[in-house]
């Protein structure tokens, strides 16, 4: 299958050179889906969604694609849309009772955990291992996570996070930094 | 800590592997919704916003009905129809209303004595009367809303009046009362009914609570996923209650089409509502479909400091 970029596709139903429809479209992706994981993953920590988030997502994208007028990249088209559904899925899990957001794939909080990372040195040093990247990640807000993961993983503006997420400018920047102080805390609010 | 020692954390954490035929399966998916179209019965081309009638008198009238199933299915071109037929049976009906009544008072005059005669209802409407214009029905679909309204507190009935100009149940027992906890901020929870008073517009409005006893669970992520700032109400107690819209506020809906082909889109980017003040939107709300099955339509609600709403955000979901 063709891989095609992101600057070959132009939008609309008009898939890219020498592809189109369904087939064109998934084609698009290969390059993206990589970031477009890593973030819906930041914000959901749940294995067991990510993938039904992802393809849900991509539905989504491709229903509304003729509303994609490139005026955005297509991989931040797709952030959007991947961050958007990825909350919704928060939401109507939040909805159920006796389901709480602490239990989308994030062990609740113990106490004591952290108190090394929140003491200092470890973070510094930069030698926290896969799970306490895990752990301290899973003590923020998905919200937070999803905002974060923009500016810090992908290196993304306020400007066009507060686009993507459709929060202003003021807000991403004051939850992108309570999230750092989180972080800075041991994940303690 | 800086971002990219942030970027480190993440990447430390990096998403599971993609499951088996994950390709597959998106491309199996995509190429059913090309079926869809192809076929032109899965996904229908909505009806277009009705954004040139937004200040129609008819449209505010209206308001008062918004729940009423005949509503949910109207399209543009139906509420038209419906508007001239009412407004001809209103017309017609206020003149033999104003027959009766000259006949009335040709009796008061001719028999003064006579108190069997009912006396012409000659007190001003009251505060809480509700103009409204019933529209005929075609169909017998029961609503749910009606429950939550009965279950409210004081103003808990709206029985609104009938455009023949009947005597019964054209006010609410008691007047509307703002409901809002003083330090009020912002609220989630289910819009069940709008009315507008003595040009004050009002929402009946069903809040969520915390345990999800009372509807979708109420949290501080869920607030700020409906793109707020501002904490839910810590008083939390569930339940019907009635807020004065301020003349100000904003309404944001999202748009329809958007909705039924996206579905879900209750989160989406700007682009994907329609937005304004609530003059311009109520009528656009009437239109819009919104109560989806449920009775009433998510929204989450933004308050200024003399307790009025002023943000109305349409938050459903599929």
């Amino acid at each position: 299958m063709k891989v095609m970029s992101s600057d070959e596709y132009t939008g609309g139903n008009r898939a890219g050179p020498g592809s189109t429809g369904a087939a064109g479209f998934v084609a698009s992706l290969f390059d993206h889906d990589d970031y477009l994981r890593g973030l819906v993953w930041a914000v959901v920590r749940d294995s067991n969604v990510v993938d039904d988030i992802m393809q849900l997502s991509y539905e989504r994208a491709y229903r509304s694609i003729d509303r994609f007028d490139g005026r955005s990249s297509l991989r931040s088209w797709l952030h959007t849309i991947c961050y958007r559904t990825a909350i919704d899925h928060i939401r109507h899990e939040s909805r159920r009772p006796k389901v709480s957001l602490e239990v989308v794939g994030v062990d609740p909080p113990v106490a004591g955990d952290g108190a090394a990372v929140a003491d200092g040195g470890r973070l510094d040093d930069g030698v926290l291992d896969g799970m306490e990247a895990v752990d301290l990640l899973g003590r923020l807000d998905p919200e937070q996570r999803g905002l974060l993961y923009f500016t810090a993983a992908l290196g993304y503006s306020y400007d066009e996070v507060a686009e993507i997420s459709g929060l202003s400018r003021g807000t991403v920047a004051s939850k992108v930094s309570r999230a750092k102080d989180r972080l800075r805390t041991g994940g303690r609010p | 800590m800086n971002d990219e020692e942030i970027g480190r954390l993440f990447e430390q954490s990096g998403p599971p592997p993609r499951r088996p035929g994950y390709w597959e399966d998106i491309q199996d998916a995509l190429a059913a919704i090309d079926d869809e179209r192809a076929g032109g019965s899965a996904v229908t081309a909505p009806a277009e916003l009705d954004r040139e009638n937004l200040d129609t008198d008819a449209n505010v009238i209206r308001l008062e009905d918004m729940n009423d199933t005949v509503q949910r299915s109207w399209d543009r071109r139906g509420s038209r129809i419906w508007f001239v037929a009412a407004a001809v049976v209103a017309v017609v009906l206020l003149g033999v209303a104003a027959i009766q009544a000259g006949r009335s008072s040709l009796t008061e005059v001719a028999d003064p004595a006579d108190d069997s005669q009912p006396a012409p209802d000659t007190e001003a409407p009251s505060p809480t009367t509700v103009p409204q214009t019933e529209e005929p029905s075609t169909t017998t679909a029961p609503t749910t809303d009606d429950a939550a309204v009965t279950s409210a507190p004081a103003a808990a009935e709206d029985a609104g009046s009938e455009s023949d100009g009947a005597p019964a149940d054209t006010t609410v027992p008691g007047p509307l009362q703002n409901q809002a906890e003083p330090d009020l901020v912002f609220d989630y929870g289910a819009l069940v009914r709008l009315t507008e008073v003595d040009g004050r517009r009002w929402i009946w409005f069903d809040r969520y609570s915390f345990d999800g006893k009372a509807g979708p669970e109420l949290t501080e992520e869920v607030g700020y996923a409906l793109g707020s700032d501002m904490p839910p109400h810590e008083n939390v107690n569930p339940g019907l209650r009635t807020y004065p819209v301020a003349d100000a506020a904003v309404l944001h809906l999202i748009e329809r089409d958007v909705y039924d082909a996206v579905c879900g889109g209750d989160t989406g980017p700007e682009e994907w509502y329609t937005s304004g003040t609530v003059e311009e939107m109520f009528p656009l709300l009437l239109q819009t479909d919104p109560f989806d099955g449920t009775g009433s339509m998510l929204v989450s609600l933004v308050f200024d400091d003399d307790n009025e709403v002023v943000e109305i955000r349409d938050n459903r979901l599929c």
